[in-house]
This record gives structure tokens, C-alpha cells and sequence, in this order.
């Protein structure tokens, strides 16, 4: 490769094999890097490292690496279609997609911008390019499942993007459905050892997963249960705590939360008449006021009143009365968990929390809950998946466990530098507003939602008020654009998407997503590797590696998703630590000649100056082009000063700043209640069956209730049927993140030491069906069939089969991976059946049929 | 659109996830001489019915905090929210995608 200075040296930079951005130093020798280690002083990594950061170079000097711009030759597309590539120069490259979009220019519902690249500048600048050229499909979340109940839930329950256990001082932790701090999600390398550590100082840790995977191996209990019944184990808990053991926190229900608001026979908030603010009993004068009456001084949770002469009753009353239908017998049916493991935790969480206790940090007195239950994909990724959730979030919230010490924490809600970003309340008193550092990261917000209307949209949008994103019904929507009312011409027409690899990492039905990206008529990629995705690209750009770019947000670990507690806040810049290929090019430069070209530069950078909060002579100006480390240089002095340049940054990669108490621990700090009962669901759920009912829609309304049920997926109604026996599900590996980065040698290695690419299959159930370990077997959900390797275990639930990772390659571009390991998302349906009318959530529960591989059987 | 007042021309661009309701990405609209960003809102509300408004506004005279507006490149948070005079009736209505983790 071609360096130009030839340099030996160490750089200082950001990690970029997942979203985390971890600090790293890159020693270069004679322009090669030849070893990457974890930089102590980043606060996220603290110097750690995990195997696919270490592995990084052997992704960057893949042999397969695009380094040029492409154009298919091929008209025709598909799956196991050759493109049959030709190289091009940048300029026609440019030109073309010009071309494309000025064809689509008066109509710009006909362009998708789908722009998850892992993190950096381009998860902003492709997606503002989208916008400013007036698409209403700009995505940057690419998975239907990643984030779509955490994030609406975080928001209007912790101002933040994210949850995450607060390691520090939790002695009682149960992770459902997830591997935080042990093998996945955020801050990962920082929560590794924040979790060791609090394992050695005696939390205990209780993993609630159908798959004994890796967070089980460090638990001090796996309890496997059947897939998607997380609601009932939920509402079981609840029960538990609230109507056999009386344990939650009075104060906080009280005065943090809608627990008092009186509620009448029509399951609505009884409201003032003058004011329309919701009203509560105050016990201590015996009358009825409104929620933020100054006079207010002991609001009732529990009991039945009179309000404007009905019958009323709290909130707290409500929920406390409808979790009784959830006792652990109950439950047991469901969940397969025995009644006296689900007491038995309930009971030990309640004691841990110690309510009423608190701690002095700092000077600063605060209530101290030192217990959390965390969840994440595994509960979310369900047909009815934020009711899955919302229980397990109640049974945090009951006992005041919400942003305090020791409980679970909001991420990325508040900061005070280096601008000050906060969450604040809004209608009826409740958060209503999350905190963002960065104006391009924003939040969901299900509260109160939005108003259904018509579709227009062929992502169902207006169906889904309460959801962050939406492109998960796209495969279905384009299918039949009839059937929801929409037209032919309402169809997308171009997309522009980063380099990752949503054919396999997203969706589900290969069968659909194929029809989708062939109806398009021009796809331009990033890429790096010519992934599946880019099977279906017109134009392939070449992207820069992340040891090659420069990217003012360099990962989440300083956004969203920093650790949590008073670990420092600091922001990092990605610098490179070699220099560019001669034909890759860094992708905001791209951007900004492609608006420049369309005429729409002045508007990109308008919003761009949002997103990246650049003000004054710091603002990007219209008619100027801008080299990316001009962009950044700015950005950096217009954040931190004009001392602290793009050359500081570059010297000392990082700065840092210590968070206080109320940084760190919110909640006591907000003037803002949060939800135990979901009252604004009825009002949204009402004016959402009036539009479907107008636009002669079939559409599922059974989820917009103030309180959750458990309500069964596809696969466990399948299943008991007896039309399949097993549910297939997905868990994750510490060294792979998503389909990127499978294309490395050493993480290959690893994968296959660890039989990573093998299916999960409970001992006992593989040997009554005569399979052997390492059996060759079929797969078989109602949508995909295809040949597995078995690996007996005890470790998962015997009606589960486990499948890790997202393998399963077979673009020509990745000899590597390709023909090793199962895709799961292939496993899925497809259809409207299948999505959560909450969240948008894909159900990434399927039923399955494993079977011995027989040659005739094929 | 209303139309026939001799008033202000107001050259609206729309960007982001507003224009599945309006179907273009510019529309000039004719308003009086004093009108402000709320009249604005009010024109495209009764031309576009209900998927605006709700698209728009949270509650009434409550923009969703998605909804970026600006008046001659200025975001109307620094002239005065929804009663913001159009001044030189260039605007900007923008409707931001949510972030999403991947």
C-alpha cells in the first residue's frame, strides 16, 4: 500500500468494530499497523480490549477491501446474481447517483437514506444528506429489533437512550433476555469489569435467558425460560412484591411517579375541569387536587375515592389489583419457571432494595436502591414486544430503583459539559423530554406520543405512535402497497445506504427482502467488503476503515451509551493512523459534493449545524466545501474552546470531565413524574382504531392498554398446536458483533473454536431425536430451511433451539465466512403478523423443526 | 393554499420525514405582511389536514420536539418560538428522524 511518510509511530484513536468506540492505540510501523491496544486513559475501555478491537487489522488489510468505486454491468439482481463490477472514477460515480436522485428531485418520498455504519460522522452526514434532499425514510437504525422498546421506554422513564445497571453499588442484578457487561451492548468493554468487580464484592447476579450463554457462565443462577414470556415472569414479580410481600417504595410512588393520579371507571385520569390536569387524593386534608397543587402534601396510591362525584381510584391501586392475575403458579404455566424460583427472586430483590435507605455521595444525600433488572434484545424482539418489557421496567420502578445509586440508570439523559443537556417534564407532569448531548442523536419519545393518521407512508409510520423508528415493515409494505392503502406510487424508488449489512443483520424472510431491494431501481452503498447487501448495489462507494477516517463522534461510549454512574464524560476523536487508499475517500467530503451538486448544500449544512451544535463563526457556511479535518477542527473549538483544536485532539485523542452527583443519579434531581399506568396508550389506541377502521385496515389494537399482559407469540401458539416442537432464538457473542467484521481471519477462529457457528440444541431433546453432537441437521421455521451443525448442550431450555451470531454468509466477497454458520434472521416470517404494533419490533421468536440431515431428504 | 393577498410570499422548504405529508420538498405560500411561523403552521394545517397538524404539533401551540424550524436560516427558537415573524419569508420545516441504535 501506498504511505507516503512511511511513519513508525502510535496514535491515539477510537476502536471501530462496534459501536462502543473504545480508545485504542495504533502502532505503525513503516505505515503498516502492526498491534492495536487499549488506551488507559479513555474512560470507556480504560485500556481493555476485546478480541474483535484486537483483530482489527486483519479486517484492515483485508485482501477483498473495495478501494474504488464500482458499477454493476449486470442489470439483473438477486441473491446469487454477479453484479459483474467495473470499476469507475469517482466522478462518474458521483454523477450518476446526481443523475438518480435529480430524476426523483419533485417526489422525495421516492429515496431511502439507511445509515447505520457501527458509529462515526457518516451515521450523521449520509442521513442528513437524506433529509436535506426531503426524505422521510432516513433511518439509522438498521435492525427491527435493536433498541425499539428500550429506547421509547428509556425515554419517558429515564430521559435517556439507553439503560444500564449501575454496577457500582447494585447487590442484586437479574439480566433478562441480555449479556450486559458480560458479553454484549453498551460500553462493553468498561461494564466487563465493572461487573467482575461487583461479582467480587458479593452482587449477586441472576440471568433469565432461554440460553445458558455467556452471561450465564458468571451468573449465580441461569434460570431458563420459554421465549417471549418475559411479561408474565414481569407481572409475577409484581405481584409478588406488591400484593404477597407489600415491598415498594411509598415515597417515590408518590412524588416521582403517576402512581397517585385517580383514575376513573373509563381507565382515564380524572382531570381538573378548568385546568385538564390530572387529579389526585391528598390523604392528608381529605380532598381532591391537582397533581402539582402546592398545598399537595400526601398524595394516596392505594384505595377508592370520589372525584367530581365517580368512583376513582390511583393508578397504583389499578396496577397492584391487575398483577394479581399473575401469581407464580400462573405463571410457571407459562414461563416454564417453577413458582418458588420466581418468589424466591422476588423476595430477594425486594429485600435488597432497602427501601427507604440512602447514601451520602459527595455531600449530597440520596435514596439508594441497590437492586435492577436490565433487559434488552431477548425480551424485546417479540410480536407483542414492549409489553414483553414495560413489566420488567414497573418492577425497577416500584421500588424507587430508577436513576438513584445502585439501581438502573438512564444513559446519555444529562450532562453539564460541555453544554448542558437535561431531560424536563411536560403534559400532566409526567418526563416528556430526554436529554441529548448531541441535537443529531435524537431521542424516541413515546410520550405522548404522536396522532395516528392515514398512511401515506409506505414505512406505516402514522399506524405507530408511540415507535422510534419504522423501516421494519418496508419487505411488507412494498409486497402490497394496496393493502394498507397505499399505491404503485407511493413506492421507494432509491436507496443510499452505509457499509453494514442489513440483508443479514436485519429483517427477516430472505424471500421478501429480496423482492424489496429488487423493486428498488438504484441502490448506492458504502462499503467495505462486498457483503450481501452490496449484491445489490448500482454503485458501490468505498468507505474508510475506521484506522483510516476522521469522525468527530467517534462511538457511543460518549453519546448515548456511556458508562454509567460518575464515570467520567469524555469525548474522543477519531483521527487515522494511516492514510487513506488513493481511491477511498472520507465519506462527509463525499457527502458534501453530492449536495453540493444536487444545490442543496446550504440546506445539509443548516441541519448539520443542529446536529453538531455549531454556532456562530463555528457554523459550516453555504457555497464552502469543507475537508473533514476543517469540519472537525471547528466543531472541537466550537464544543471545548478555541484551545482545544483538532491538533490538541489529535495529540492527546481525548478530554475528559468528571460528572457530579446529579449527573450521575437523576432521578432525584428531575421535576418530572414517570409512569406506572400508560394512560396516554387508550387515547392513542382510540384515535388509531378510528383511522383503521376509516381506512378499512386490519390492524391489531390489543396493545394499546395501560397495563401489560402477557399475550402470546406466534411460535408458542405454533408449538402448542403441535405443528413444531422447538422456538428458535438468538443470543450473541462477545467477539462478534452483528454481520460486521465476520470477514476476519482471527474472529473466524474464534468463532469456530468456540463452535460459535453451531446450533444450540438441549442435550436431552437432541438425543430422543436421534441427534448426535456435531450432527449435521436440518433448520426448519415456516420460511427457511437450511443445514446445521448441532451442538448438544444442557445449557438451554429443551423447547429452545439457540442460534448466535449473524453468520450464514455467501456473498463471493467474504471467502472467509462464507458457507459457515446459520442466519437467523432468515428464520423469520415476515409480515405484519409478526410486528409489534408498539414498537415496530420484528418477533425474533420462530417456531422450528430440527431434524436429522438425511442426502435424500434434500 | 391560500392564495390572492397581496402580502408576504413565503418560500417554504421542507426536509426530513414532513415531506410524506406535503409530497414535495418546496411550496410558496402567500400570508400578510405580519404573519408569523404560527399562521404559517395554521395555512399548512388547513391545506394538509390532519397529517400535518399531527405530524406538527404535539398538543396545540406545542411543536413535537423533532420539528426544526427555521426563518431565514435562524432556528425559530431564537426568534420567538411559533410567534417568530417570517421576515424575509424564507423558511425551513424540518422533521427529524429519530437516532436508533443498530
Amino acid at each position: 500500500m501506498a504511505q507516503s511518510d512511511l511513519q513508525s509511530k502510535v496514535i491515539t484513536t477510537a476502536c471501530g468494530m462496534c459501536y462502543v468506540g473504545c480508545g485504542v492505540r495504533v502502532q505503525v510501523k513503516n505505515g503498516v499497523v502492526v498491534n492495536i491496544d487499549g488506551n488507559p486513559d479513555n474512560p470507556v475501555n480504560r485500556g481493555n480490549m476485546c478480541a474483535k478491537g484486537k483483530s482489527v487489522f486483519m479486517n484492515q488489510y483485508n485482501p477483498n477491501r473495495v478501494k474504488v468505486p464500482l458499477k454493476r454491468t449486470n442489470p439483473k439482481k438477486g441473491f446469487d446474481v454477479d453484479p459483474g463490477w467495473q470499476e469507475i472514477s469517482w466522478d462518474e460515480a458521483i454523477g450518476t447517483i446526481v443523475t438518480q436522485l435529480e430524476r426523483i428531485r419533485t417526489n422525495p418520498k421516492k429515496l431511502w437514506v439507511y445509515a447505520w455504519e457501527v458509529i462515526g460522522d457518516s451515521n450523521f452526514w449520509v442521513t442528513h444528506l437524506g433529509i436535506a434532499f426531503g426524505s422521510p425514510y432516513v433511518s439509522v437504525a438498521t435492525s427491527p429489533v435493536c433498541g425499539k422498546v428500550i429506547h421509547p421506554v428509556e425515554f419517558f422513564t429515564g430521559g435517556g437512550f439507553h439503560q444500564a445497571p449501575d454496577l457500582h453499588y447494585a447487590n442484586y442484578c437479574i439480566l433478562v433476555g441480555t449479556q450486559f457487561g458480560i458479553a454484549a451492548r453498551s460500553s462493553y468493554t468498561h461494564n466487563v469489569r465493572d461487573m467482575a468487580d461487583a461479582r467480587a464484592r458479593g452482587m449477586k447476579l441472576v440471568v433469565v435467558d432461554p440460553v445458558g450463554g455467556h452471561a450465564a457462565s458468571k451468573a449465580d443462577e441461569w434460570i431458563p425460560i420459554r421465549p417471549g414470556t418475559d411479561a408474565a415472569l414481569g407481572n409475577s414479580m409484581l405481584h409478588v412484591l406488591l400484593n404477597e410481600l407489600g415491598i415498594y417504595d411509598e415515597a417515590f410512588l408518590k412524588n416521582k411517579t403517576n402512581a397517585p393520579y385517580l383514575v376513573g371507571a373509563d381507565g382515564r385520569y380524572v382531570r381538573d375541569p378548568k385546568t385538564n390536569e390530572p387529579q389526585v387524593y391528598d390523604a392528608a386534608d381529605g380532598t381532591v387536587k391537582t397533581h402539582h397543587d402546592p398545598s399537595l402534601r400526601d398524595p394516596a396510591i392505594t384505595g377508592s375515592y370520589k372525584a367530581q362525584g365517580r368512583p376513582a381510584r390511583p393508578s397504583f391501586e389499578l396496577l397492584r389489583e391487575h398483577v394479581t392475575k399473575y401469581s407464580p403458579e400462573q405463571t410457571e404455566e407459562i414461563t416454564t419457571i417453577p413458582a418458588a424460583t420466581v418468589r424466591r427472586i422476588a423476595r430477594e430483590f425486594g429485600e435488597a432494595a432497602q427501601v427507604g435507605k440512602t447514601i451520602n455521595i459527595d455531600g449530597v444525600d440520596l435514596p439508594l436502591r441497590p437492586v435492577c433488572v436490565d433487559w434488552a434484545r431477548g425480551t424485546q424482539g417479540h410480536k407483542h414486544g414492549f409489553h414483553n418489557c414495560w413489566p420488567l421496567k414497573l418492577v425497577n420502578i416500584v421500588v424507587g430503583a430508577v436513576n438513584v445509586p445502585g439501581g438502573i440508570l438512564s444513559t446519555g439523559a444529562a450532562g453539564k459539559f460541555p453544554h448542558r443537556w437535561w431531560p424536563e417534564g411536560g403534559a400532566d407532569g409526567m418526563l416528556e423530554h430526554g436529554g441529548q448531548v448531541m441535537h443529531a442523536a435524537t431521542h424516541a419519545k413515546a410520550f405522548p406520543g404522536r396522532t395516528p393518521t392515514a398512511p401515506s407512508r409506505m414505512d406505516l409510520a402514522e399506524l405507530f405512535p408511540f415507535a422510534s423508528h419504522f423501516q421494519t415493515v418496508l419487505p411488507i409494505t412494498h409486497d402490497d402497497p394496496s393493502a394498507f392503502g397505499l399505491s404503485e406510487a407511493d413506492k421507494i424508488e432509491v436507496l443510499i445506504h452505509t457499509p453494514t449489512n442489513p440483508v443479514l443483520g436485519s429483517w427477516g424472510d430472505q424471500k421478501k427482502v429480496d423482492s424489496l431491494l429488487q423493486s428498488l431501481k438504484f441502490i448506492v452503498g458504502f462499503a467495505v467488503e462486498i457483503n450481501e447487501m452490496t449484491l445489490f448495489d448500482d454503485i458501490v462507494l468505498p468507505f474508510p476503515t475506521a484506522l483510516e477516517r476522521y469522525d468527530f463522534d467517534s462511538g457511543t461510549g460518549q453519546d448515548l451509551l456511556g458508562p454509567c454512574g460518575q464515570d467520567d464524560f469524555y469525548w474522543q476523536v477519531r483521527q487515522p493512523a494511516v492514510e487513506l487508499p488513493p481511491g477511498v475517500r472520507h465519506p462527509q467530503e463525499v457527502c458534501q459534493e453530492i449536495a453540493d451538486r444536487l444545490g442543496i448544500l446550504g440546506d445539509m449544512y443548516r441541519i448539520l449545524n443542529y446536529a453538531y451544535r455549531l454556532k456562530g463563526k463555528h457554523a459550516m457556511q453555504p457555497g464552502q466545501r469543507y475537508p473533514v479535518t476543517d469540519f472537525i477542527d471547528r466543531t472541537v473549538r466550537c464544543w471545548f474552546g478555541e484551545d482545544h483544536d483538532l491538533a490538541w485532539f489529535r495529540e492527546h485523542g481525548l478530554i475528559r470531565h468528571p460528572r457530579d452527583v446529579e449527573e450521575a443519579y437523576i432521578n432525584p434531581f428531575l421535576n418530572a413524574r414517570i409512569p406506572v399506568y400508560l394512560e396516554h396508550f387508550l387515547d392513542r389506541g382510540r384515535e388509531l382504531k378510528a383511522v383503521v377502521e376509516r381506512e378499512g385496515l386490519d390492524w391489531d389494537l390489543s396493545d394499546y392498554k395501560p397495563l401489560s399482559e402477557w399475550m402470546p407469540c406466534p411460535s408458542y401458539d405454533a408449538i402448542h398446536k403441535g405443528d413444531y416442537d422447538l422456538i428458535a432464538v438468538h443470543f450473541k457473542f462477545p467477539y462478534v458483533y452483528g454481520s460486521y467484521g465476520n470477514e476476519n481471519p482471527w474472529v473466524d477462529e474464534i468463532c469456530e473454536h468456540t463452535s460459535a457457528y453451531r446450533i444450540l440444541l438441549n442435550e436431552s431433546v437432541g438425543r430422543a431425536k436421534g441427534i448426535g453432537d456435531g450432527d449435521t441437521v436440518w433448520l426448519e421455521s415456516p420460511v427457511y430451511k437450511v443445514k446445521a451443525t448441532a451442538k448438544l448442550t444442557q445449557c438451554i431450555h429443551p423447547e429452545a433451539v439457540g442460534v448466535g451470531g449473524h453468520f450464514g454468509h455467501w456473498a463471493p466477497g467474504m471467502p472467509i465466512s462464507r458457507g459457515k454458520g446459520v442466519n437467523f434472521n432468515a428464520l423469520l416470517p415476515l409480515d405484519v403478523d409478526h410486528v409489534d404494533k408498539i414498537s415496530n419490533a420484528l418477533d425474533s421468536c420462530v417456531q422450528v423443526k430440527v431434524y436429522k440431515y438425511e442426502v435424500e431428504a434434500e | 393554499m391560500e392564495t390572492g393577498h397581496s402580502g408576504l410570499a413565503v418560500q417554504v422548504t421542507f426536509m426530513g420525514e414532513i415531506t410524506a405529508v406535503i409530497g414535495k420538498r418546496s411550496l410558496e405560500v402567500s400570508l400578510p405582511d405580519e404573519a408569523t411561523v404560527g399562521d404559517l403552521l395554521a395555512s399548512l394545517s388547513r391545506t394538509y389536514g390532519d397529517a400535518f397538524t399531527c405530524q406538527a404539533f404535539v398538543a396545540p401551540g406545542r411543536l413535537h420536539h423533532t420539528m426544526l424550524i427555521f426563518v431565514d436560516g435562524e432556528e425559530i427558537k431564537e426568534r420567538g418560538g411559533l410567534s417568530a415573524k417570517l421576515g424575509g419569508g424564507k423558511v425551513d420545516v424540518i422533521l427529524l428522524p429519530m437516532f436508533g441504535g443498530g
